[in-house]
């Protein structure tokens, strides 16, 4: 999604989290889990401003 | 929680948080006020950061997520630490993540505030409401704290002893 939705986005392993960087925001406390609650990617991805596409991509 | 079934009610909070991160050779004194949009949900609650915006905390009760937020912030915050060279660095970086947020949020924030001062929405059980505007006010104070300042009470033994954080803007 992000692929699609975030060209040129940077994703950082923390100790904690991932941090997420598109244009000039940025996302520093995605879950590091396996299965992440679509809580999280929902507001990622508004956090980021790139929600309209992110509902194309995803059930959110 | 899996499930993701909303509902309309959204319930404005404001959370604090108070805590000593160690970084590379410096403590640093964080106290925060912060905002919350809080929307219930089938198996639980979601916490959406306003101010911060870049903050999103679910848990099964508010009881869980006032605990699972604490435990989120501090975990970022020692990201942050772990990231910054010097004190200035860490506190720029602290300050610059509670300030970025988006107009959405923020008037979907005051839109909830608005329901539960009408009375359309009611305020959570168990949270204390705060009605003054000085009291819901967003604010963030990242200071150094000195190895003479320090002391006992500044040791946070269990998360749940901590002072309770969430609170409802009405």
């Amino acid at each position: 999604m992000l692929t699609a939705c975030a060209l040129g986005h940077t994703v950082q392993a923390t100790t904690h989290f991932y941090c997420i960087r598109y244009k000039a925001k940025t996302y520093p406390s995605f879950p590091k889990k396996r299965q992440v609650d679509v809580g999280h990617v929902r507001k990622m991805a508004r956090h980021l401003e790139i929600l309209d596409c992110a509902t194309k991509h995803l059930d959110l | 929680m899996t499930r993701h079934e909303t509902t309309s009610t959204a319930w404005p909070l404001v959370f604090s948080y108070n805590g000593i991160i160690m970084g590379r050779g410096f403590l640093a004194e964080i106290a925060m006020q912060g905002r919350l949009l809080a929307t219930p949900e089938v198996e639980g609650v979601w916490l959406h950061g306003v101010n911060p915006g870049a903050l999103a905390v679910g848990a099964a009760t508010l009881s869980d997520a006032n605990t699972e937020l604490r435990n989120t912030l501090t975990r970022l915050f020692i990201d942050f630490a772990e990231q910054s060279a010097t004190f200035d660095a860490f506190r720029e970086r602290v300050i610059t993540y509670f300030n970025e947020s988006d107009a959405q949020s923020a008037q979907e924030w005051e839109e909830a505030r608005k329901q539960v001062r009408a009375g359309v929405v009611p305020v959570p059980d168990g949270l204390p409401r705060k009605t003054a505007e000085t009291d819901t006010k967003t604010s963030v104070q990242v200071n150094i704290k000195t190895a003479e300042a320090v002391t006992p009470q500044d040791n946070i033994f269990v998360q749940q002893d901590t002072k309770p954080v969430l609170a409802a803007a009405a």
